[in-house]
């Protein structure tokens, strides 16, 4: 009884911690959003540092990543994981925005929520638990890599940017998502193996779990619930 | 740089995941119903929101976003006004002072 006391304390926490209230405006800052509408032709170095940007304070897509690499320790499959969700994001990123494809932000952020739910139940192994099969870790973060792009393309088609100089802004901003994701895994990633090399790691791993898990769920309400009324 | 072996884990009972999972559901909803849609909607299904004040941050922050978003509006239909008012009726625009012309000069007495 106790037990489920802490764990459902300690879950709160983290994800309250997780929820900084005022961050919850995700995407590109206001500033940003002026500087994208003001601007046009080639700027690679803005954009790059923009996507970087996304990455590194984008909470929904480092939880999403934080549950990739729970288990991947070596830095060869980290990279191989990484490598495929940059893939996915930088795909739909350039095909949403090339043909002004655009979903409402709200369901593809609620799909982004799903997606953390869904990699921390697979790191519990929940599927083959409950239904005896066991996804394609790799097609599933390419997939879910295709979702989170999307979220992206749909934001930045709001902003009007400028068409001039239009395709290699969006690659060099794909290429700072793809630095700012290693920077972001980089210090995740001296954590988890610090974590990883103590002895309770393994008896952490439910609550651990449970805890992002509980932070999908929130994103999940909140962006569902901003469909409902503003979508 | 090697890595250390990964340390065994023992694997959930499907039981206890279904348990977890259903804890996990109960906190993100204790916390969506307290505090994350107060703060941010200003949506109070339970009214603890209105007590610990989230409420009254959620109503200003979609007040606040309402109105920017009327502003970008206004703002974006006047440039257009503007701008069709311009190419659509160039005498106008370059007539210098189109009124003052039909007005007698001077006083008649």
């Amino acid at each position: 009884m106790t037990r489920w006391l802490r764990l459902t304390l300690a879950s709160a926490l983290v994800a309250l911690a997780v929820f900084p209230a005022d961050a919850l405006a995700h995407g590109v800052a206001a500033g940003d959003k002026g500087y994208l509408q003001e601007v046009s032709g080639v700027l690679l170095v803005p954009f790059a540092y923009l996507g970087a940007k996304h990455m590194v304070t984008g909470y929904d897509h480092l939880l999403f990543l934080f549950g990739v690499i729970f288990f991947l320790y070596r830095l060869k499959d980290v990279g191989l994981y990484v490598t495929l969700f940059a893939i996915g994001h930088s795909t739909t990123l350039l095909i949403g925005v090339l043909t002004g494809v655009s979903v409402s932000a709200y369901l593809v952020d609620a799909i982004i929520g799903l997606s953390v739910v869904y990699k921390a139940l697979d790191n519990l192994g929940a599927f083959p638990a409950w239904f005896g099969v066991q996804p394609n870790p790799k097609a599933a973060t390419l997939v879910f890599g295709f979702c989170h792009g999307f979220g992206l393309a749909t934001k930045i088609l709001d902003f009007d940017v400028s068409p001039e100089g239009l395709v290699p802004n969006l690659i060099a901003f794909n290429v700072g998502v793809e630095v700012g994701q290693l920077l972001a895994l980089s210090t995740i990633l001296i954590a988890m193996s610090y974590w990883r090399r103590s002895e309770s790691f393994g008896k952490h791993v439910l609550a651990a779990n449970v805890t992002l898990m509980s932070a999908g769920f929130i994103l999940m309400g909140v962006q569902l619930t901003g469909y409902f009324l503003f979508g | 740089m090697t890595n250390p072996p990964m340390p065994p884990v023992q694997p959930v009972s499907p039981r206890k995941l279904l348990r977890s999972t259903l804890v996990a559901v109960l906190v993100a909803g204790l916390l969506l119903g307290t505090v994350v849609l107060p703060a941010e909607y200003g949506v109070d299904p339970t009214g603890v929101g209105r007590v610990i004040g989230l409420t009254q941050m959620g109503e200003i922050k979609t007040r606040l976003a309402r109105e920017a978003a009327a502003d970008a509006e206004r703002d974006a239909r006047a440039t257009a006004a503007e701008d069709s008012a311009a190419v659509t009726d160039p005498a106008k625009a370059a007539s210098p002072v189109p009124t003052d012309s039909t007005q007698p000069k001077g006083d008649p007495r």
